[in-house]
């Protein structure tokens, strides 16, 4: 009988083997994940830190011992973006007592900063830092109060200032120049830096922002801030300087010409009121708001996936659609906007996505890179202007990749970027000039 | 020892057949089911792959990538991860940001066919279905590779979900099983113990008893055949009997000639008793009134004497 009983049980756990065998999930090898080399830091001449700590002095601390980390000696100067939500003078101070002689120049950005490492949302506040520190490069800052002085006056204190700051002559052009305006008068800033440099001479920037458009956007000089001016930064250099300023949005047939407008407001296209124009060029998505006049309606929002372009033109180039973002549908159905307009500017509509507001942070690099024959790796350093409301627009999620996708088509460079409330940039054979929507980027490297 | 019952034996063989039988039936159609489900979600996944690749492709002329369809792919279910990898290993682009510029070691990269395999998610350890589909973006250069990572669950919790019915349904064929085992065990061996216990009644000498088995079998073959034994026995008893009671009735005519032969002789002797006891009051009598005449006497005794032994002579 015990001798059946273990043969029956033998039977049982050899069948319950079988099955387990049979049903048991195969363990296969996983694929193998490795992190791919990175360069040697002491070939760099720049170096970037960053914190999302909302004290000031712990924040300061945490990225200017990162900055260091990448750097041979102390930076000669320095890009600082910040979020809103710092005591901003106490957040120069504490980076002056940790960066004496450092130039300082920057502003705040929509949210957060970006660098190769991310994009850097904190609690309370976020804050990126990108030291330079080359002999091949001599910069300057200035900066002006655009509550003391009209904007094209504090456009020349700022630049004249930071010539003199660089030791250079006012005769002498500097290569590149970098601005962080107070949103609302960039046209005529640019006219103010232009009186002084020339038309020649790019200016690349945004217009510092805040989260919610409310009017706590800085500008950073040394150790100074401004909360209605404009911080400024010249740099002269026989490195190269690769940049490339666009919207990066599809242009639709839609287009007419501007017949009536002043500073930054578009009262008439074709001849009829111009909100009316719009909403029929974008397939009537603001009907309700024309069907109930009698108020101002912000359209910041879904207007950023139909901005309006100016288009500019120039002997021997390409037409060049610098995009404008129209900003409120006003009871007399005209249309604000965020950019000067004037009458008899030619305008089409643009439309884009989520998709190519992220694409642009592949495109625009590529076509740096194409433009100026750079290869990937190659660049020193880099300085990303994004429009903050276009960023918005990308989902949350997937704005992580933003800088991953820069780097990406740029290569292990280090780089800094701000998300900002209107954007700068200078295109070749067309000029300097002021847009919304844009982005773009300035790449310096070796000749 | 306790002798196991034929029901028991039958009983309990049967179950044991049957749950063997229904685990190897549960076994196979689990396995078969979920390679089924495998199947049918590798084709859905290639499909997916395919359609994303062919959107990268057309979307790589135009320089950009399909964030959206990518979004929209990486979001579905099953997808665990999404990467488009170069042919050196190098993560291009991940829904996870985390694994961009990452490089990876994988046999299947750079493929020019769409490969579905098992493997193991780099980031939970869990089992996926692996689906690598080539990105064709130069003519003439070797090809870049969607990796779409595809997670089990679903088939996992089908499996469970066809284990747990199949279980149910396992669990009632078995007592199905049972009930009918139960059934045919008694079917066979009932009849066995009425043969048993006919044959007990009858073996105590009840060959009256009849077996009663209704089969159309081998057994109730048997209990006729015991039912024949017991007439036969009866046969034989009654016959017994009946000898016996012959052979009384003769004991008891000669035992009876015996008694009548022997009351004759009683009599006779009684009779001769009582004449020689005549004689002997007679002798008496005469012996009284004959006194002195004793030798005569004696002499008669001796007479009576011979003659009383000449009687016990004739009795005998």
């Amino acid at each position: 009988m015990t001798k059946k009983v273990i043969i029956g049980l033998i039977v049982v756990v050899l069948i319950g083997v079988g099955i387990w065998i049979a049903l048991k999930p195969k363990v296969e090898k996983p694929i193998e994940i490795g992190v791919p080399e990175v360069p040697g830091v002491e070939e760099r001449m720049a170096g970037y830190g960053w914190s999302v700590n909302g004290d000031e002095s712990q924040a300061v601390e945490e990225a200017v011992s990162m900055m260091k980390a990448k750097l041979e000696k102390s930076p000669d100067f320095a890009f600082l973006f910040s979020s809103i939500g710092y005591g901003e003078e106490k957040l120069l101070q504490e980076i002056n007592e940790l960066l004496p002689g450092t130039k300082i120049y920057g502003g705040t950005s929509c949210l957060g900063p970006m660098t190769a490492d991310g994009f850097h949302v904190g609690e309370k506040a976020s804050l990126a830092i990108m030291g330079i520190s080359s002999e091949k490069i001599a910069w300057g800052v200035g900066g002006a109060d655009l509550d003391k002085l009209s904007p094209r006056e504090a456009g020349k204190e700022a630049v004249l200032g930071a010539i003199e700051s660089a030791g250079k002559e006012k005769t002498e052009k500097p290569n590149i120049v970098f601005i962080t305006a107070a949103p609302g008068m960039e046209e005529t800033i640019l006219k103010g830096i232009e009186d002084i440099v020339g038309k020649e001479v790019p200016i690349f920037g945004g217009s510092s922002g805040d989260n919610e458009i409310i009017g706590e956007w800085r500008q950073f000089v040394n150790d100074k801030v401004y909360s209605n001016g404009l911080a400024l930064a010249v740099a002269y250099t026989d490195l190269k300087v690769s940049y490339f300023y666009e919207a990066g949005y599809p242009v639709t047939e839609q287009k007419g010409t501007v017949t009536k407008a002043e500073g930054r407001i578009i009262y008439e296209i074709d001849g009829r009121p111009a909100a009316e124009v719009y909403n029929e060029w974008t397939g009537d998505i603001f009907a309700q708001q024309l069907a109930e006049p009698g108020k101002v309606w912000g359209i910041l929002a879904e207007a950023t996936f139909y901005p309006i372009a100016k288009v500019l033109r120039a002997p021997g180039v390409e037409p060049f659609y610098l995009a404008v973002h129209p900003l409120d549908i006003r009871p007399d159905h005209s249309l604000g906007v965020f950019a000067d307009m004037a009458d008899g500017d030619e305008i089409v509509l643009l439309h884009g996505d989520w998709e190519i507001l992220l694409n642009r942070f592949r495109t625009t690099p590529m076509k740096t890179l194409e433009t100026f024959k750079l290869k990937k790796g190659e660049g020193l350093f880099a300085l990303y202007t994004y429009c903050a409301g276009t960023m918005l627009a990308i989902p949350e999620e997937e704005r992580p990749k933003m800088s991953l996708l820069v780097k990406e088509v740029i290569g292990d460079v280090p780089f800094i970027g701000n998300f900002t409330f209107g954007e700068q940039g200078y295109v070749p054979g067309v000029g300097n000039h002021h847009g919304n929507l844009v982005n773009s980027i300035v790449i310096f490297s070796p000749k | 020892m306790r002798k196991k019952s034929i029901f028991s034996k039958i009983f309990v063989l049967i179950t044991l057949i049957s749950l063997i039988a229904g685990m190897l039936i549960l076994t196979v159609f689990i396995r078969e089911r979920t390679r089924d489900l495998e199947r049918a979600l590798i084709r859905e996944n290639k499909l997916l792959a395919e359609t994303a690749t062919i959107i990268i492709e057309t979307t790589y002329l135009e320089h950009i990538l399909p964030f959206r369809t990518l979004r929209k792919i990486a979001e579905a279910e099953n997808i665990t991860f999404l990467w488009i990898v170069k042919p050196n290993g190098e993560i291009y682009y991940a829904d996870d940001p985390e694994m961009f510029g990452k490089i990876i070691d994988d046999p299947s990269l750079g493929t020019e066919e769409i490969v579905a395999k098992d493997s193991i998610d780099p980031k939970v350890g869990e089992k996926i279905k692996l689906i690598i589909s080539p990105i064709k973006r130069e003519i003439g250069k070797k090809p870049w590779s969607l990796y779409l990572g595809v997670s089990l669950k679903e088939i996992t919790t089908a499996q469970r979900r066809i284990i747990l019915n199949g279980l149910i349904f396992f669990v009632l064929v078995i007592i199905f099983v049972v009930f009918i085992s139960f059934y045919f065990s008694r079917g066979v061996t009932q009849p066995l113990e009425q043969v048993r216990k006919g044959a007990e009644i009858i073996g105590k000498g009840n060959f009256e008893h009849r077996i009663k088995i209704k089969t159309g079998d081998e057994l109730e073959e048997l209990g006729e055949s015991i039912n024949r034994m017991a007439n036969d026995l009866k046969r034989s008893r009654e016959e017994l009997e009946e000898y016996s009671k012959t052979l009384e009735i003769k004991v008891d005519a000669r035992t009876m000639e015996l008694k009548e032969l022997t009351e004759s002789l009683d009599a006779q002797v009684k009779e001769k008793t009582k004449e020689l006891w005549e004689r002997i009051k007679e002798l008496e009598r005469f012996r009284k009134l004959t006194i002195g005449r004793e030798l005569k006497m004696i002499e008669l005794k001796k007479e009576i004497k011979k003659l009383k032994k000449g009687e016990g002579n004739q009795k005998l």
